[in-house]
C-alpha cells in the first residue's frame, strides 16, 4: 500500500485552460523545492468547465494528481472546495480557491515546515498579482493574457520561479505584517478543516463571494490556533476574467461588494485579521514569534 | 427603501455611523469626534469601504466609495449624503 502523502493541495478550476497548466507545473516536483513525488497530493476539482482539463495533459509533471470533474451547478466554488477537501487524504491540507494562482518554488515545503511548528497552525501565504499593478486596475488599462504571457517569457519562467516577484504586485494592506483578510493558498491541519466544516455553503455568489475571507476569519478565530505567515513565498494570480480581478469594478468597488456580500450572508461586518502571528522565513527557516 | 431597511433620516444615519465606527475601532462614542477625519482615530480607507458595503445593505442605497474619500468624517459624510439626495429629512 502506498504511503499517505504529507500534504494535500486542493485546487479549484473553472474555464482555466490557459492558467491551470502553469499552476500545476508550479506545484509539481519539477518546480517545487524538496517536494518529491509522493510528498504532496494534488486534488484538482474542475467545477464544470466547458473544456475541462484531462489527466493526460499533466502526465509529465510527476504529480500525484487526483482529478475530479463536477457538473456546473452554480457560479460558486464552495461546493467544489468542500468536495475537494473530502478527497484530500494528507494530515496537512492546502487550498487554492482560485486555480489561476502559480506558486513560488519553495511555497509547499515552507508551508509544511511552518505547519509542523504548531499543532493547530493556520499557515497563510501572501497574494500577488502578475503585472506591475494589481489586476483590479491593470485590467482596465490593457493588461491581458497576451501581455502576461510576454511578461512570463521575459523572466524565462519557470527557470527561476522566484523571479515572479520581479514582475508582480503584492495584494496586501500595510505590508507583510499588516492586516490580512484572506490567503489564496492557506494550509491547515486536516482536523482543523473538519472542525471548521470546510467552506460555508451560504456563500453562493460568483467566485464564492467572501467565502475565502469567511474561512480565514473563522480559522484565525478558532480556539488555540496559531497564525503563521510565510515570508519569501507567495502565489501569483494569472489574469483570467475571474470574478475579482477581471471584474467591472476595480479596487474599492470590489471591496465594497465583498463587504456587502459578507454582511448579507452573516449579519456581521467583514473584519480583517489584525494579528500578526508568527512570521516564518522560508529561506532561512527562522521563525519570528513576535514580542 | 423597504421595511427591512433603516430610515435614512440624518439623525439615524449619523447615529448608525457612530455606532459602527466605535465598534470597529477604539474611539469613544461620547463625545464622538464627528468633525475629525476617519483616519485620525485609526479608521482607515479599507475599513471605510467595508462600512460603505454594510451601509448599502442596512439603508438600501447605493454608495459611491468616492463619497467616503472626499468627505472622510461623520459630519462630512452625512452632509455629502444629504447633498446627493440620499437622506430623507
Amino acid at each position: 500500500m502506498a504511503a499517505l502523502p504529507e500534504i494535500s493541495i486542493v485546487v479549484i478550476a473553472y474555464d482555466m485552460a490557459r492558467e491551470i497548466p502553469r499552476t500545476l507545473l508550479s506545484l509539481s516536483p519539477r518546480y517545487q523545492h524538496n517536494c518529491p513525488t509522493g510528498r504532496c497530493q494534488i486534488v484538482l476539482v474542475d467545477n464544470g468547465s466547458r473544456s475541462p482539463p484531462q489527466q493526460a495533459q499533466f502526465a509529465d509533471l510527476g504529480l500525484d494528481l487526483a482529478l475530479y470533474h463536477l457538473p456546473k451547478t452554480s457560479d460558486s466554488p464552495v461546493e467544489a472546495l468542500n468536495f475537494g477537501l473530502s478527497k484530500a487524504t494528507a494530515p496537512l491540507i492546502g487550498v487554492w480557491i482560485d486555480g489561476a494562482r502559480m506558486a513560488s518554488p519553495g511555497l509547499v515545503d515552507a508551508c509544511a515546515r511552518a505547519a509542523a511548528l504548531h499543532p493547530r497552525s493556520v499557515v497563510a501565504t501572501y497574494n500577488y498579482h502578475l503585472g506591475h499593478e494589481l489586476q483590479y486596475f491593470s485590467a482596465h488599462k490593457g493588461y491581458n493574457a497576451d501581455a502576461e504571457d510576454k511578461l512570463l517569457e521575459s523572466i524565462a519562467w519557470p527557470e527561476d520561479g522566484y523571479r515572479l516577484f520581479d514582475i508582480s504586485s503584492p495584494d496586501m494592506i500595510g505590508g507583510p505584517t499588516g492586516r490580512m483578510w484572506e490567503s489564496n493558498a492557506i494550509f491547515l491541519p486536516q482536523s482543523l478543516w473538519r472542525e471548521l466544516g470546510g467552506y460555508d455553503r451560504r456563500f453562493i455568489g460568483p467566485g464564492g463571494g467572501s467565502a475565502n475571507h469567511d474561512l480565514f476569519l473563522r480559522a484565525c478565530g478558532s480556539p488555540g490556533v496559531q497564525l503563521i505567515r510565510i515570508q519569501g513565498e507567495a502565489t501569483f494570480h494569472q489574469i483570467h476574467g475571474g470574478v475579482s480581478t477581471g471584474a467591472r469594478f476595480p479596487g474599492a468597488d470590489i471591496l465594497k461588494l465583498t463587504s456587502r456580500d459578507y454582511y448579507r450572508r452573516t449579519g456581521r461586518p467583514l473584519k480583517m485579521v489584525h494579528e500578526i502571528g508568527w512570521l516564518y522565513d522560508s529561506r532561512t527557516g527562522n521563525i519570528d514569534r513576535g514580542g | 427603501m423597504n421595511e427591512l431597511h433603516r430610515s435614512r433620516d440624518r439623525n439615524t444615519v449619523r447615529a448608525w455611523l457612530i455606532k459602527y465606527i466605535t465598534e470597529a475601532v477604539d474611539v469613544p462614542a461620547t463625545p464622538f469626534p464627528t468633525g475629525e477625519t476617519f483616519d485620525a482615530y485609526g479608521f482607515d480607507s479599507t475599513e471605510t469601504v467595508i462600512m460603505a458595503g454594510v451601509m448599502e445593505e442596512e439603508f438600501g442605497i447605493e454608495l459611491e466609495p468616492a463619497l467616503f474619500f472626499e468627505n472622510p468624517s461623520v459630519d462630512g459624510l452625512v452632509e455629502s449624503l444629504a447633498k446627493a439626495g440620499l437622506l430623507t429629512e
